[in-house]
This record gives structure tokens, C-alpha cells and sequence, in this order.
């Protein structure tokens, strides 16, 4: 159901026009020319302007936002941009091929977006151009031709493009998240877009159902739930709505975290009154032991070399992070700081390890270097837990109570731009970013 | 027989209530400390009258009454046997934050449950972990599993057989108090008995 209906047709000679103005920027712009630095959490936003779009034929074709509207809406979400009203604009209004640059610069902005449309029978044909202002020429330009109610998937298309022009990023408007909501009055797993949007139940189990984990493919969840009496270990497929139980161990089967082959997970099991993190095969089938302790080992999350597992242990006297190297069995603790850190989740790229650490009786959300040092804490309102990373792994998505009830929030890894994204009755727990797009 | 008897008490009561109207008028004459214990032998002797009165009639009870002693004693055993199992599953032990360790109140809580066990040897339980509010979620899931085994062990240290005995945890999802007190967070930190 995910995987879009919707088909690109990029024209050819546009192609050829968007290729040849992306490969010729390194040598059209001024080396200096540094648009947007993410790294840099004092980064200066890029003021960018979007008039609506213009309507080149005789039918109205947005059913709902306009295209402007969403790709604002796209572009605003990442927080690198600065948002100019186009009503600021004073110029004579655009005729095609002629825009007057000097105008739009008058407004602030830096960069322009113009996009055009034609609804032909069902199909919609768009076209859209980024402008730098300051240079007076496009720097992007794509045509899309989608069915007509599929155009905010051709907008959020080119917000990524927009994107990875200006930081060498991709941005999450094509992928989605899971969590848990109580909306029903049970905790059932739900999914929605990247911001929150279209968000949907994809469990009816009654039960208590815990942590979604989505698989490095994004054609599967893995998951607890207790509806089948004790807290066992499901496979979801996305789309789909028969779950295979994969783990009915005695005691807990909890905490699966996806290896980055996809085949496989590291759940936390008890058995026999030992905790233990075994590495499981999709079946279910253990391959391998990967920590054990008397005490309490749980909450498991793999690099993305699949080398090392990041997870919890009691085995200082108190939850604390380490970090275990899968081939020596060998764990080191990470956490030093604060006397109950939980929840490790270590970005795609690497360099990461994001957590929830207690100061006084609340959670905030740290990163931490996997190789140790000073963790930079990301929140300070209210109680946060569970951070995942986006897939590119600028973004981290956590749950807050700082609006009161328990809900999702996103916010950039270095802990700016924080924003609520469900707004769904009941509390909000445990999200997962889908580490795949959807419209691939 | 009969008459003989009836014959014997009337000659009881007679005295009985003679020596009563003695006392009654010599009393206002006695003055020696010795005899001022005298109402109270009264007042015994009437006692003693009124639990010969029920001896007598004692002496003839029906097949219904037997009947419904036996049924009576059969209730208070069940009733007591009930309030005994109840308390079995009421009696929740209770741990310090963070911990799974079992205090001595606990313990003294599990040895009650030991000999419960003990007396009814066919029944089974099942243990449930649970935690308070505070703490992740999924920590809490296995610090409730950590909970429950360590009443389990208990029990079985104690003689109970593993296989009468199961546990499950689910951290902080069944908080019997919701609030966000010490008082409610000390209620929610507990290993709870259900029998199967």
C-alpha cells in the first residue's frame, strides 16, 4: 500500500537540463559559494521565497495544499530555511523566461522557487526551478508528470532534491515513521509520513504491543506485544496485517534491534533468570549469544557495520550504555555520566550514539561519540526519551511530555528545530524512522 | 431413667433457690468480711443453673442440628481457606527502586506463600513483575522479569517445585496505582501472585 502507485516520468531533455545544471555547479558558482554547513549548529538559515504555483491550464488541480504551501512545509521541516512571504515581492509579475531577479532579491531571500502546472485528464504535469537569486540563473529544474492526487509525493521529491543540492543531504520527505499510540485505548503500533502526517494503525491486537522497529528494507516491523498472553517478539510485514511470531522464549522476548544485513536481530531475552541479548535469525533461530550477565542486558542497537552492538546493562550497579564488540565478546561502558542511561540508538552514519539520561526525575536526550567523551545533551524540556535517527541521520525523533501527554517530536541532531509531529488522542511512545524510502 | 433425673434436678432447683432466699435474708446481717463474697456465689449458682438448662436440652439434639453444625464448621473452614488464598494473591511483595532484590518484609511476605503452597499442593501460580512509572519502558520490562524470578527462586529455595510455578513481567504497563507519588510509585514496585 506504501509503495507508490505513482510513477515519474522525467521528460528526457529535462533530465538532460537538471544533469547538466547539477554537474556544471561546481564550476558555474563561486568556489566560496557554501549554501548551507549542517554540521554547524550555529548555521545561518537560508531565506528562500515560494510563490504559489502557476496554473498553465484551465483546471484547478490541488485537492488539498497548494504545491507551494507543501514545499515551504517540506523545506521549513528540516529548519535550514527562513521562510519569505512572496507577498514582500514587488516587482512586475514573472512572464516565463524573463524573471526579475532584482525584485525577488528585494524581498530577502536568497533563493526563489517557481513551479508551474497543467492538469491533462488525470495526469498531472509540473514543473519547477530553483532560482539563485543572487547569481540571477536556475539552479535546479525538474518536470514531473504524477497522477493528480499523488502531486505532494512529486513536491516532497523535490524538497529532498532542493536538499541535497544545497547540503549534500538527503531529507526524510520520502520515508516514514512508526510508533505506539493508545488512541484505541490499547497501545497498537501506528505509521505516518516523516512530519506525522497520514498516519494509520497497522495493528488491531487489543494487547499491550511494544517498541516497532522498522527493518533496513522498510518492508517489516519487528515488535513486542502480549497478545498472545506473554511478551513475545512479531514480524509485521509493511504493508500487511498477518504478523509471524518469531520469539515466545519463557520470560521476555523485548527490544529487537535490526542487524544492518536485514536478516537478522538482537532481541534481549530472560531465561532462566539470567538476561541475555541473543543474536536471532528471522525465523527466530538463535545464531548467536551475543551478551550475558546476571543482571539486566537489554535495549540492543547495532553499528552500521554490524561490528559492534550498543545496549544497556545493570552490570555497574545501574543502567548505563555499552558497547560490545561482536567478534571478542568483549563490552566497555560508554555512559559515565548520571545514573540511568537508556535507550542507545547509533546513527546511520556512525558517529553517533543517542540516548536518554535521567537528571533529576526527568529524561533528556544526549549524543555521545561511540568512542566515549563528553555527551552534548539535546532537550531540556519536560520528560524526552527513545531518539532513532532519520536515515541519513541528521534528524533524530524522539517522544516528549513537554506539551503534557507523552507524543512524537523531531528535531535536528545537534538538538535544534525541535517540533511536535502527532497530534493523535491518547500518548505517543517508542517511534522508529523507516531507514528506507517509499518511493523507491 | 427419665423420671429419676427429672426427679433429681427439681430437687436441685429447690435447693438452689432455698439456699437463694437464705442469703438473701440473712445478707443485711453479716457483717465479716468473709461472707461479703456471698452474691457473687449467687450469682455463680445462677450461672450454673443456666448452663444446666442448656445441658439439658443439649442433651437431645436432632439429626438437623448435627446436620447444620457440621455445614457451619464446613463454612468457616471454606471461608477461612478463601480469605487464606485470597490473601495469597492480595499480599503483593514490594521492592526499592531499581532493585530486585528481596527485602526481609518481602521474604517474610514468601514464606507465608510457601506454606500456602505447601498446604495446597495442586495449586499453581503465576508470578508477575512489575515496575513503577519512573525508567524506560523496556528497561522495566526486564527489571519485572527480574522481580518475578526472584520471588521464584525464593519459593523454590523454600521446596515449592519450579514446574507449580510461572512468571511474567509487564514492567510499567499495569500500574495498580496511576499516580505519580512515592506512595503509588512504592504500590507499583511489586511482584503480584495470580493463581492458575
Amino acid at each position: 500500500m506504501f509503495k507508490s502507485i505513482l510513477k515519474f516520468y522525467l521528460i528526457p531533455g529535462l533530465v538532460f537540463m537538471a544533469w547538466v545544471v547539477f554537474m556544471a555547479l561546481p564550476y558555474s558558482l563561486p568556489a566560496a559559494r557554501v549554501y548551507l554547513d549542517v554540521d554547524s549548529p550555529t548555521a545561518k538559515k537560508i531565506p528562500i521565497v515560494i510563490p504559489d504555483f502557476k496554473n498553465q491550464g484551465t483546471v484547478d488541480a490541488f485537492l488539498g495544499d497548494s504545491a507551494a504551501v507543501l514545499l515551504m512545509r517540506d523545506l521549513d521541516f528540516t529548519g535550514y530555511f527562513q521562510m519569505i512571504d512572496p507577498k514582500g515581492f514587488l516587482g512586475r509579475p514573472d512572464e516565463p523566461g524573463s524573471i526579475d531577479f532584482n525584485a525577488w532579491t528585494l524581498t530577502g531571500a536568497d533563493l526563489l522557487v517557481k513551479g508551474s502546472y497543467r492538469l491533462e485528464g488525470a495526469e498531472l504535469r509540473m514543473e519547477i526551478r530553483l532560482y539563485d537569486l543572487l547569481q540571477g540563473r536556475s539552479i535546479l529544474g525538474k518536470e514531473y508528470i504524477v497522477s493528480s492526487r499523488d502531486y505532494p509525493k512529486a513536491i516532497h521529491r523535490f524538497a529532498d532534491e532542493i536538499l541535497f543540492l544545497l547540503t549534500g543531504e538527503h531529507g526524510p520527505f520520502q520515508t516514514r515513521v512508526a510508533f505506539i499510540s493508545t488512541t484505541t485505548g490499547n497501545k497498537e503500533i501506528y505509521s505516518a509520513d516523516f512530519d506525522g502526517k497520514n498516519f494509520r494503525r497497522l495493528t488491531n491486537h487489543h494487547s499491550i504491543t511494544l517498541t516497532p522497529r522498522w527493518s533496513p528494507r522498510g518492508n517489516e516491523i519487528a515488535y513486542t506485544s502480549y497478545k498472545d498472553g506473554t511478551p513475545a517478539l512479531y514480524l509485521l510485514p509493511v504493508p500487511g496485517l498477518h504478523p509471524t511470531r518469531v520469539s515466545n522464549r519463557p520470560g521476555v522476548n523485548i527490544t529487537p534491534a535490526w542487524h544492518p544485513d536485514g536478516e537478522s536481530l538482537a532481541v534481549a531475552l530472560n531465561h532462566k533468570g539470567n538476561s541475555q541479548i541473543l543474536h536471532l535469525n528471522r525465523s527466530g533461530t538463535a545464531i548467536q549469544k551475543l551478551t550475558q550477565s546476571w543482571g539486566i542486558d537489554v535495549s540492543p542497537s547495532w553499528s552500521p557495520d554490524g561490528k559492534q552492538l550498543a545496549f544497556v546493562s545493570n552490570r555497574s550497579g545501574s543502567p548505563q550504555i555499552y558497547i560490545l564488540n561482536v567478534s571478542t565478546h568483549e563490552a566497555r561502558r560508554l555512559t559515565f555520566q548520571g545514573n540511568y542511561n537508556v535507550g542507545p540508538a547509533w546513527s546511520p552514519k556512525g558517529n553517533l550514539i543517542a540516548y536518554a539520561g535521567r537528571i533529576g526525575s526527568q529524561f533528556q536526550i544526549f549524543t555521545i561519540a561511540p568512542s566515549g567523551g563528553e555527551p552534548q545533551r539535546l532537550t531540556s524540556l519536560g520528560n524526552n526519551e527513545s531518539p532513532d535517527f532519520s536515515p541519513e541521520g541528521w534528524m533524530i525523533i524522539f517522544t516528549s511530555n513537554r506539551h503534557g501527554k507523552s507524543a512524537v517530536y523531531v528535531m535536528n541532531s545537534n538538538g535544534a528545530n525541535q517540533k511536535r509531529i502527532t497530534f493523535l488522542n491518547g500518548e505517543q511512545f517508542s517511534p522508529s524512522w523507516c531507514p528506507k524510502k517509499f518511493e523507491e | 431413667m427419665k423420671a429419676k433425673q427429672t426427679g433429681f434436678w427439681v430437687l436441685i432447683v429447690i435447693f438452689v433457690v432455698s439456699g437463694l432466699f437464705l442469703t438473701s435474708c440473712t445478707k443485711k446481717d453479716v457483717k465479716s468480711e468473709g461472707i461479703v463474697s456471698t452474691p457473687p456465689t449467687a450469682r455463680d449458682d445462677e450461672a450454673e443453673k443456666a448452663k444446666k438448662r442448656v445441658r439439658i436440652k443439649e442433651q437431645e439434639p436432632s439429626e438437623q442440628e448435627l446436620r447444620e453444625r457440621a455445614l457451619k464448621e464446613e463454612e468457616a473452614r471454606r471461608l477461612k481457606e478463601a480469605a487464606e488464598k485470597a490473601r495469597f494473591e492480595s499480599e503483593d511483595i514490594y521492592f526499592e527502586f531499581d532493585q530486585y532484590i528481596l527485602s526481609d518484609s518481602a521474604k517474610g511476605n514468601l514464606n507465608k506463600k510457601t506454606q500456602w503452597l505447601k498446604d495446597f499442593p495442586a495449586a499453581k501460580a503465576l508470578i508477575e513483575g512489575h515496575c513503577d512509572e519512573r525508567g524506560s519502558a523496556e528497561y522495566n520490562l526486564a527489571l519485572g522479569q527480574k522481580r518475578a524470578d526472584s520471588a521464584m527462586q525464593y519459593l523454590v529455595s523454600m521446596g515449592i517445585s519450579a514446574n507449580r510455578l510461572s512468571t511474567i513481567s509487564y514492567g510499567k504497563e499495569k500500574p495498580v496505582d496511576t499516580g505519580s507519588t512515592e506512595t503509588a510509585w512504592a504500590k507499583n514496585r511489586r511482584a503480584h501472585f495470580v493463581l492458575k
